[in-house]
This record gives C-alpha cells, structure tokens and sequence, in this order.
C-alpha cells in the first residue's frame, strides 16, 4: 500500500492519470474512483453511468459524479464492454468516498485492449511515478 | 497579474443566459479563447434543473406549459429552480488559472468570496457558508454550482435582487398542494433578496460593477471587457443550444434515487416527505435543517385515539433531530406518559418512518 499526502494507493492496482483504479479480475478489470479524487469531489450525492451492455473507450466518459452542485466527469480506464454497473452506488454515491476501493467500485469491465492500454496506467508498485503525478494534480486542483 | 476577458451579455434569452458559457467552456478547453467572466440576466423566465436530476420527478410540466415557461437542464449539479431577470448571473470559465483552485471546496469558497465582497458593497451583510452558499443571516442570497467542461473549470452563480415565491415553488413538482403552500413558506423564511434586505435593490448595472470590481481585487486578475468570439458563437448555435433543446437531454435518465420527495430549499433546509408501510401506512411531511426536525405533520392510514394525540406527538418531535436512539426514547416516552392507542403502529415504527426520512437528506 502507498500512501500519498494521507490518501492510500494499493499497490496491486494500477491507475489512470483521470483519477480511475484498475484491478485485474481473471481476465476482467474492476474500475473505481481513487481516495484522493473522491476526497477533493466531497462526498457524492449522484452518480450516473453508462448502462451494462455498453462498449466504452479509454479516455472517454463512463458516467458523471456529483458533490453539493459540482459536477464531474468519470473518464473509462479501458476501452471494453461494461460487464457490470456497482448496484450499490444509485441509492448510495457516497460509497465512493467511504470505500474507494472496496464497496465503492463503480464498473466492471471486459477489455479490448488490455495490455497495450495497462502500459499506459501508472501501476501502483510504482511509487515514485505516482507521486510525482499525484503532486501535479495536487497543483492543479490547489489543494 | 492574469488577463481575463469580461463578457456583458446584457439581457439574454433563456437558453443564452443559462447555456452561452458552456460555448465560452469549450473554446476555453480547446485553448482559443482566454479565461472569462460573463455576467447576464435572463430576458425572461424559465425553469431550470439540475444535471442529474429527473425532469418529470422535479418539474410540474403541465405548469411550466401554462405559464409559457421554457424548461433548461443544465450542466451543473443542484436542484430544480425557477430563474428570471430578477437575477444577474456570473458564469467563470477558467482553465489552468493561479486564480482558482480545481479543487471543489477551495474553487467554491475562492469564487464566492467575490460574491460576499459584492454583496458587502452593496450593503448587505453576507457570509460564505461552506460548502457552497452565501447567505445574510442564515438565508440564502446566492444559488451556486460548478463543473468541468473538459479541462476547463466552470462555476456559476447569481445576484438575486427579487424572487416570485409561488412561481419559484409552482414549477416544482409535489405531491400536492399543501406540500407546495409547505415549501413557499419555507422558501420564504429561508432564501432573501437584494429588495428584501435593503427595500429596494440596487439596479443590475450597480450589482455588475461592483461584482467586477470585486473579482478584479480578489482573485488578482484584471478584466478586460470583451465579445464573444466567432468561434464561440458558432459552437453555440452549432453544438452548444441545439444539444440543450434536443429532447434527447431534456429527458436524460436520471440516477434512480429513494422513494419520496425532497426538496432543498437552502443550504441544509429541505422540505421532505416519505411513506413508510408498518401495519398502516405513515406518512411523513417535514422541514428539517441538517437532521433537525424543524417541523412535522404526520398522516397516513393511521388511526390514532385520540385524534389529537397525533398533533401532540408532532409538537413532541420539533427540534428532535432524527437519530435513532434521540427518536426511539422521546416517542416511547410520549406513549409513555400520555398512552395514546395507535392500531397497527408502533413508537418503533414511527422511528422507522422518520429513519427513513433522513436518507432523502
């Protein structure tokens, strides 16, 4: 487990510079919002995403979040099918600021293009690369 | 020090004044046009909903028809509103500004400070209440809501100088009247304006200048007045308004949320309303500020003996907040003391009822 500036990063995941997690699933990859994005949103009160069923490409939106009248883009990790959409979040947004990383996953996703796209994440045994990544968006969001 | 453009838009029809950023948005993000401040007023009213919200749960259709009023769903997050030219909006769209910060809270708090500092010079004593509202002694005095649009930042908000009460709670959608006279009242109690504040409020070219003044000092930029680019008009009538008329957005599905209706009224006031199945129905209509009972009606299929034993338990209940242990030991010991006979309800399934109130919160 890497922490940065408080916030935790397990190193078995790998992670999208849009502030999507990536794990590895027998051939599938859970999806989620990582704990410092989560925390500089605030606690959510809507989420919506793309229905299971539909094909989605890395880069582009998978849903949108939504905290006291801000409202952000989810960009998709992977470009794949959406095998699974969390059930928990409708009733629940704020899952994702409780549990990141557990209970408040957002998609589950069956990739196209998974080795050439993971090349692109920053896996989370790198520690030097995140935080360097994490320190330019710290500067961005002037947190 | 930054150079930001100014854009006055004046008074413009609903559609520019809610949406024209969104095309000042997109050429910010595509690195064609600089940051901007736009202020504007609407030309005439209409109802305006929140980007995650469901048009047919929140909005009386069949009055927004009646009243001829335009329905805009908006990018932003937040609740349904009614808006006319009784406000001045301001729309900042920024992109990699030393100005504002990215982050939420600290983008809000940043932003509005001008808006407190605007109100302040035009006599009015507001304060920033975070997360995200301005208020004058506790009432709401300026709604407020921000996004991306790609890499820009976007954070809108409003001057109100007078507010139509009726209208603002008739383009709601509620489950009846008594819920709607419920919610006028509320609004009025706990969302003021420039006229109410001072008598009379000051004219819109004031309330602009002093907004500018303010935003120039505070943030440390220095505004340039401006037009809108050609470009800009363009992604407007080209991709910006016609995605925001297409019915397509107006109808968007929305994330399912509970059963029950709630409705915000300012910051942490909300006027809210549940049924709960126990051996009767109970149905619960309240304003509560936080989880604090402010006030209470309870009704339903109950049948209560006596009948006033129902307002009693209400008047019991104001001020309680709705915490389980807090619930359960004032409603036992109200059946307690005054031994009121309820058929098929319970005090545990009153707190269940209320329990159920608080997750609309």
């Amino acid at each position: 487990m890497v922490k940065i500036e408080g916030h935790e990063f397990p190193d078995g995941l790998y992670y999208h510079r849009d502030h999507m997690w990536v794990k590895l699933e027998d051939g599938k990859a859970r999806v989620g919002y990582n704990a410092w994005a989560a925390d500089v949103a605030g606690k959510l009160v809507s989420i919506k995403t793309r229905p299971a069923g539909r094909t989605v490409k890395a880069g582009k939106t998978l849903g949108s979040i939504e905290s006291g009248k801000w409202v952000g883009s989810l960009k998709t990790p992977l470009t794949g099918t959406l095998a699974e959409i969390n059930p928990g979040l409708s009733d629940n947004p704020s899952l994702i600021n409780d549990s990141p990383y557990g209970d408040g996953w957002v998609a589950l996703i069956e990739p196209e293009n998974l080795d050439a796209e993971l090349k692109e994440l920053i896996p989370g045994t790198d520690k030097d690369a995140l935080e360097a990544w994490l320190k330019e968006e710290i500067e961005k969001a002037g947190v | 020090m930054e150079n930001w453009r100014l854009i006055d838009l004046g008074k413009a029809e609903p559609y520019k004044a809610q949406t024209f950023y969104e095309a000042v948005a997109e050429a910010v993000d595509r690195g064609i046009s600089p940051n901007t401040l736009i202020l504007v007023q609407p030309a005439s009213p209409y109802a305006c909903i929140g980007y995650h919200q469901d048009l047919e749960k929140e909005i009386d259709l069949e009055f927004t028809e009646d009243e001829g009023l335009p329905v805009i769903r908006r990018s932003q997050g937040g609740g349904a509103t009614y808006l006319d030219g009784d406000q001045i909006f301001y729309q900042i769209v920024s992109k990699n500004s030393a100005a504002l910060p990215r982050g939420v809270d600290r983008l809000f708090e940043r932003a509005l400070s001008v808006t407190v500092e605007g109100y302040r010079r035009l006599g009015v004593a507001a304060e920033f209440k975070p997360l995200n509202d301005v208020v004058v002694g506790g009432r709401k005095i300026s709604g407020n809501g921000a996004g991306m649009h790609g890499s820009a930042s976007i954070l809108v908000g409003n001057y109100i100088m007078d507010l139509d009460y009726p209208k603002m709670a008739g383009v709601l959608r509620v489950p009846d009247e008594k819920f709607r006279d419920k919610m006028v009242k509320s609004m009025e109690q706990w969302v003021t304006t420039l006229k109410r504040e001072l008598g009379e409020s000051p004219p819109p070219e004031r309330i602009k200048e002093v907004h500018t003044e303010a935003f120039q000092e505070l943030m440390g930029v220095t505004l340039t007045p401006g037009e809108p680019t050609e470009m800009e008009r363009r992604i407007y009538a080209e991709e910006t308004k016609p995605r925001h008329t297409s019915r397509e957005w107006l109808y968007m599905e929305a994330p399912r949320g509970r059963p029950g209706r709630a409705v915000k009224i300012a910051h942490d006031v909300k006027v809210v309303e549940t049924d709960h199945k126990a051996g009767k129905l109970i149905r619960l209509r309240a304003e509560v500020m936080g989880t604090k009972i402010l006030d209470l009606q309870i009704t339903g299929d109950i049948f209560v003996i006596p009948k006033e034993a129902v307002r009693s338990l209400e008047a019991e209940l104001m001020g309680a907040h709705l915490e389980e242990e807090e619930l359960l030991e004032k409603i036992t010991r109200f059946y307690e003391a005054n031994k009121p006979q309820s058929p098929g309800v319970s005090p545990r399934d009153y707190v269940d009822a209320l329990l159920k109130l608080r997750t609309l919160l």
